[in-house]
Parts: C-alpha cells; structure tokens; sequence
C-alpha cells in the first residue's frame, strides 16, 4: 500500500464498506470511479476489476473507509456515471474474506 | 468513401446543428476542411473559451445543444473553463477536439494532451474515438447524452488519423448502446412517480404558510406555464433562485424575486417563516443554503428533481419525486386546491414594505461619493426601457447580484448567468451566443470591468458577424466583490482588487469599430440607454462609471442562515465567514 494521509475523515463516525459496481466497459471507466472518491479525499483502500461471461460488461468491487454521508454521496456519484449499470453494498456476512478491521484499515492508509 | 471528418460533419448537420463556435488547429484541420462544403455556420471566435461560453449561451437561450470545436492541446485546455461552467448549470453543450494521430497517443507529441482524462470530471460525458466507424454513432449518442435528462456538456476526442480516415463501409457500422437509465424529457409519470406527486399533494393541503422554490429544473423543464398555474391556485408566494429567474415571472404579485446569499429580504425572511417548502428543480446549493441545519427550520421541505442524486444531498427532505419538473407540477396540480394563505401574505407583504431592496448609499464608507452614478440605477434605467423578454447575460460579481435583484425576469430563457461556477467573463461571450441562437430578441450583456477584460478579444466575433448586443460594462475601477469582502470581513485590507489602469472602453470598441457611450451621471442615462437599445447596426457598448465602494445588500455571510442576513451596512466589522465563499 503506498503511504496515504490520513485526512481525519476516519475519525468520526467512518465506517468501512465494500461496494461492487456492474459496468459497461469503456475507455476511462477505471478513472472515472476512481475520481468519485479522490475529489472527495478519500482512498479506496482495495480495488478489483473482473471480467464478466460478456466481453462488454466488467464488475468492479472496491472497499473503501468513510462516514455514512460521503457513502451516500459516493454512491450517487457513482450511479450518476454513465458507464455503471447497477451498484450494491456488499453486506459483510456474505463475504468469503471478511473486510479487514477497521483499525487495520486505518493502519494500512496512514503508515 | 468518406473521411471521419467528413461523416462527423454530416451526422452534426442531420442532427440540425446550425452553428458550431470553433478555433482551428492542426490537429482538428481535417474537420474544418469538412466544414468548408457545409451549411453549418462556422463562428470563428477569439479564445476557445470563448466559444464554450457562446456556446453554452446559445443553449441557454435555445433549449438546444452548443456545439464547439477546437484542436488538440492548448486549444482543448482552454475549454475546460466553460466545461465546468456548463456542468455546473447543467447546460447541454458538445465540445469536439481534434487530437494527435492516435498512432501518437502518449508519446508527448506536439500539441499532444490527456483531453480525455482532463476533461473527465468536468463532462457529463466524454469519449476517445478510436475507429472512424466508432464516429457517427458516437456524435449522435454524445448530442442526445449532452440534452437528456440533466443536461450537461459532452465531449469527443477525435485523433487526427481517425478523422482523416476513410470509412470502411457503409456507416453507421457499429451502434453504441442506449442510455435507458434516465428519464425521458417528455411523456408520462410512471405509477410512482404519480404516486409521490400526489404524496406532495397531500402535504401542500396542510399548508398554512407555502412557498414555492423555481429553481434551474423548472426552467429547463420548461414548466413555467404549470408553476404559475400551482402559484396562482394555491395562492402561494414564489421565490426563485439566481439561475431559477423566468421559471416564473418575476413581475407577479406572488413573487418574492431571488433568494439567497444577495437575495431580497423578504424572499429570505419567507423561508425562515415558511410552514412548507416545495423547490421544483433547485439543488438548495450552498448560495441559498449556507446553513443547512437551519434551513427553512419551521418547514417541511418537498423537492422535485430529475436527477435522484439532488435528493436529500444538501437538506433533509420529507418527501420528493425524482420527475421531470413539468410533469410533476402538472400532477400535482391535479390533487391541489386553494389555500387559505391571506394572512401569510399580508406577513410577507408588511416585511416586505418594511426591507426592501436598497441601492447603497455608500454611508460609513470613507471616500464614498452620493453624487456617482450608482450600477443599481443603471440596471434600473436599462430594465426599465428594454423590451419584457428582452434576454439579459451577466458576469459574476455585484453587478450581477445587482442585476439579479433589478432586473426582474419573467420569461424562462432569458436570464443566463454562471451560477454554479461563477465564470467571470461569461457575460460577453453567453450574449453573442444567445444573439446568434435568437437573432430577433434583444440580447443585453451586464458585465464587470473585470470579467469583461477577460474575454474582451471577443468584441471581433460580436463585431464581425455584426451581432446588435449591447454591452454594458459596470466599471467600479475594482474587483467590487471582492473588495467588498475585504471591506467587510477584512478590515478594509484591500488587496489585489484594484482596477486601476482600465483602459479607455469606449476607445477600445472604437478599435473594434464598435458603437460606444459613456455615462457617469443620471442626467443623461436614460438617453443613452434609449440609444443603445435602439441601434441595430451592430453591436454597441455603454461604458458606465459608477461609484467605487458601492455593497450589494442584503448580504447572507457564508455559512450563514438567513436569520443572520445583513441588511444594510453594518455599523461594526463582521466577524470572518465559516463559508468558504
Ligand atoms: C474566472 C474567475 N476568477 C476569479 C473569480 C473570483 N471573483 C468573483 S467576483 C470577482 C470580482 C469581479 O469583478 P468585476 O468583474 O469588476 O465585477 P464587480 O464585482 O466589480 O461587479 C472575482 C475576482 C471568479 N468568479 N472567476
């Protein structure tokens, strides 16, 4: 993990989330993600892009550490784009591997 | 065969594009080669943001979607200005720009830049071309992208190789996919959606003391007809926000005027008091709501929006549809009935009668002279003599607050101003896009003597094609906005707001072979702006010299709720902002 400033946003109230996002694949889909949570100061902690059985579609999964209202705004934002066809919370119960703790996740985005 | 330039072109003119506002280079050169054997109008301008604001001014105007081209590199970089200032308003603009061979992509080659990935959080969309069969079905998906739903600027990438390429076969060869997600513009509320209006319906009955909130959705909507119809049946007052003025009139004796930071008393005393709130297409943004805890505190707060993502961002909400602004209120009007709202506009109408707008006298400044020309009596004296749908532009700053409050509008379509980004220099050029979209309406720029020297080279696009806007620069000899900030949180530290040194306006539209006047006092005011707005010959410029250290009042501080608006200038210094600005 590359050395990120810790912005005080995982102070109050932050909380960790994994989303996954069905896309249509495009030029720049990566990129526009991932200004969504740059222009807010936020890192995505993980970031997975799959290949789904159509050539055209990509599922992207990604954790990443904020309050409940950057949440919602990051998932706004993210229903907005053009290239994303559906976004979910993944519930952690349903999770093969577990999110890590938080306090590992703010270890892993301050050290 | 044809060239991805030449199918470009074609596909834009069956698109019914008329005019693109454009700078050429070389990597954009096959394209205005095309252009050369079409009946588009090429309006070449002076700065490429300038042609992003024209062309945002043009749809502004219109309703219909600005097309702009330029060439790679600096060219396209100088767009991104009017990209945000597009974005931020939700106007619908597409902006084409030629970039180098693709066979060159990422080799730092001349002229080369990342167009794509510097443009991508300022568009609604954006596209790299990459096979020239990729070109016509993208045009076409880009121009309808940039008008529905929430309109926005678009913007295609085209290498240079890609345009000059020949077509394999017969195109359209490839078919991007459909957008279904958004909704349509026009046609019918599905079940829910009737359903939540009449949800809001509801609420409204229990209404004692209503206010309507237009935003820029109603406006884009089209739905003035239909808020005046609810306005009128429910006996509600209206108040508008900056870019919501003309989604209803303005003039109307239910009419608060604008809200806000700068807006009037009583429409910011309103929604202190209001029982309910209904906005139909404002986002509450942070210039109406500086304080969203203490926003409307006595008020159910309702909202109509097209885009789900406004809903509940800036305010709480108790109830919403995510609609078409005119079909919402439509549906709503269906399930409203009259109110019994006489005693709440007998409130607003004594607090109105007790604060109204006020021209500042300048008091308790030093070095402020009552006998100057005041910017707000210009406004006036232009309001007063220009034609009711006259289409008014400004540029941001006081003179566009001072024009917001004096020049009432009342018909949608006729006030364009950046609000979201606040585009200094956006008055100029929005004026001679709105003139070439509206050749027959009487375009009127209001701009500062700051924001007009910004994009002042566009006085040859205006003058060239002969265009009969005026121009009325509001010269204070500062950045008044500014200095007004500094004056009143700052202690009067003035610093890098002084514009002394402007030159001589009415030489430099004489350059320009450009009609010009210039006032500074009251006595001849009303002649010279009856002169102006009466010469057609081209455009014409009134350089207007007003008192210096004029405030716009009432003032909201950032961060501020309207229970804290400043009336009149304070006898004391303010304390610093929370807000930003
Ligand atoms: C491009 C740009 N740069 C800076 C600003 C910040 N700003 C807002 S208002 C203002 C002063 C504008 O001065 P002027 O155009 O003379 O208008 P006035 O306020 O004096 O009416 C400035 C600098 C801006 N809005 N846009």
């Amino acid at each position: 993990m590359a050395k990120a400033h810790n912005h005080g946003f995982l102070n109050c109230g932050s909380e960790r989330t994994r989303l996954e996002l069905k896309m249509r694949r495009s030029l720049g889909m990566i990129a526009r993600v991932a200004l969504v949570f740059s222009r807010r100061g936020l890192d995505i902690a993980q970031f997975k892009l799959e290949e789904t059985k159509s050539y055209n579609r990509a599922t992207v999964i990604l954790d990443f550490v904020g309050s409940p209202e950057q949440l919602r705004a990051v998932k706004a934002d993210l229903t907005k784009l053009i290239d994303v066809e559906s976004l979910r919370e993944v519930p952690e119960a349903s999770l093969n591997h577990p999110l890590p703790s938080l306090t590992q996740m703010q270890a892993a985005l301050t050290c | 065969m044809l060239s991805g330039a030449q199918i470009l072109v074609r596909e834009l003119e069956q698109l019914g594009v008329t005019h693109i506002f454009g700078y050429p280079g070389g990597a954009a050169i096959n394209i205005f080669d095309a252009l050369y054997d079409s009946s588009i109008e090429v309006v070449l301008v002076r700065h490429e943001q300038g042609a992003t604001h024209m062309a945002d001014g043009y749809a502004r105007a219109t309703g219909k979607v600005g097309v702009v081209l330029v060439t790679s590199g600096p060219g396209a970089l100088n767009t991104v200005t009017g990209l945000l200032t597009a974005k931020m308003d939700s106007v619908p603009i597409l902006v084409i720009s030629g970039q180098t061979n693709s066979t060159n992509l990422g080799k730092d080659a001349f002229q080369e830049a990342d167009v794509f990935g510097a443009t991508l959080p300022l568009v609604k969309h954006n596209y790299l071309v990459l096979d020239v069969d990729d070109i016509a079905p993208t045009v076409r998906f880009a121009y309808e992208l940039a008008s529905k739903g929430r309109p926005g600027p678009v913007l295609i990438d085209i290498p240079k190789d890609i345009s000059g390429k020949k077509t394999r076969g017969d195109y359209p060869a490839k078919l991007v996919p459909k957008v279904d997600a958004e909704e349509p513009k026009s046609g019918k509320l599905t079940v829910e959606q009737a359903r939540d209006c009449k949800n809001l319906a509801d609420l409204i009955k229990q209404s004692k003391r209503p206010l309507l909130l237009v935003g820029n959705g109603a406006v884009i909507a089209g739905a003035q007809k239909e808020v005046l119809e609810l306005a009128e049946k429910l006996r509600s007052p209206v108040t508008n926000t900056l870019l919501g003025k003309g989604g209803f009139p303005e003039s109307h004796p239910l009419a608060l005027g604008m809200l806000g930071m700068h807006g009037t008393a009583y429409a910011n005393y309103a929604t202190t008091r209001c029982d309910l709130i209904l906005s139909i297409g404002s986002r509450f943004d942070d210039r109406i709501n500086g304080c969203p805890a203490e926003f409307c505190p006595n008020a159910k707060i309702l909202h109509i929006d097209i885009d789900p993502t406004e809903i509940g961002r800036s305010v709480r909400t108790d109830a919403s549809v995510v609609a078409d602004a005119r079909l919402a209120v439509l549906e709503i009007l269906r399930h409203a009935d009259h109110l019994d709202t006489d005693e709440w506009l007998r409130e607003l109408k004594s607090y109105r009668n007790q604060n109204p707008l006020i021209i500042d006298h300048g008091e308790g400044v030093v070095g402020g002279d009552s006998h100057l020309l005041r910017a707000a009596q210009v406004l006036t004296s232009i309001y007063n003599s220009a034609p009711r749908n006259a289409v008014v532009t400004t540029d941001v700053g006081q003179h566009q607050m001072w024009a917001a409050q004096f020049m009432l509008t009342d018909g949608a379509r006729n006030w364009l101003s950046s609000g979201g980004a606040g585009t200094m220099g956006f008055g100029l050029p929005a004026a001679i896009g709105a003139q070439f979209g509206r050749p027959d309406a009487t375009v009127i720029a209001i701009v500062g003597d700051g924001g007009f020297q910004m994009v002042q080279a566009e006085l040859a696009t205006a003058a060239i094609h002969k265009l009969p806007i005026k121009i009325v620069i509001i010269d204070n000899q500062c950045l008044g906005m500014v200095r007004q900030w500094q004056e009143l949180f700052y202690q009067n530290r003035l610093s890098s707001v002084s514009l002394h040194g402007n030159p001589d306006f009415v030489k430099l539209a004489a350059a320009y072979d450009i009609k010009a006047f210039y006032v500074d006092s009251t006595s001849n005011l009303e002649e010279v702006v009856n002169e102006a707005l009466s010469y057609q010959d081209g455009p014409c410029l009134i350089h207007a010299q007003v008192q210096n250290e004029d405030n716009v009042w009432p003032m909201i501080p950032a961060g501020k709720s309207a229970n804290e608006m400043v009336l009149a200038h304070p006898k004391s210094q303010l304390p610093m902002p929370t807000g930003s600005t």
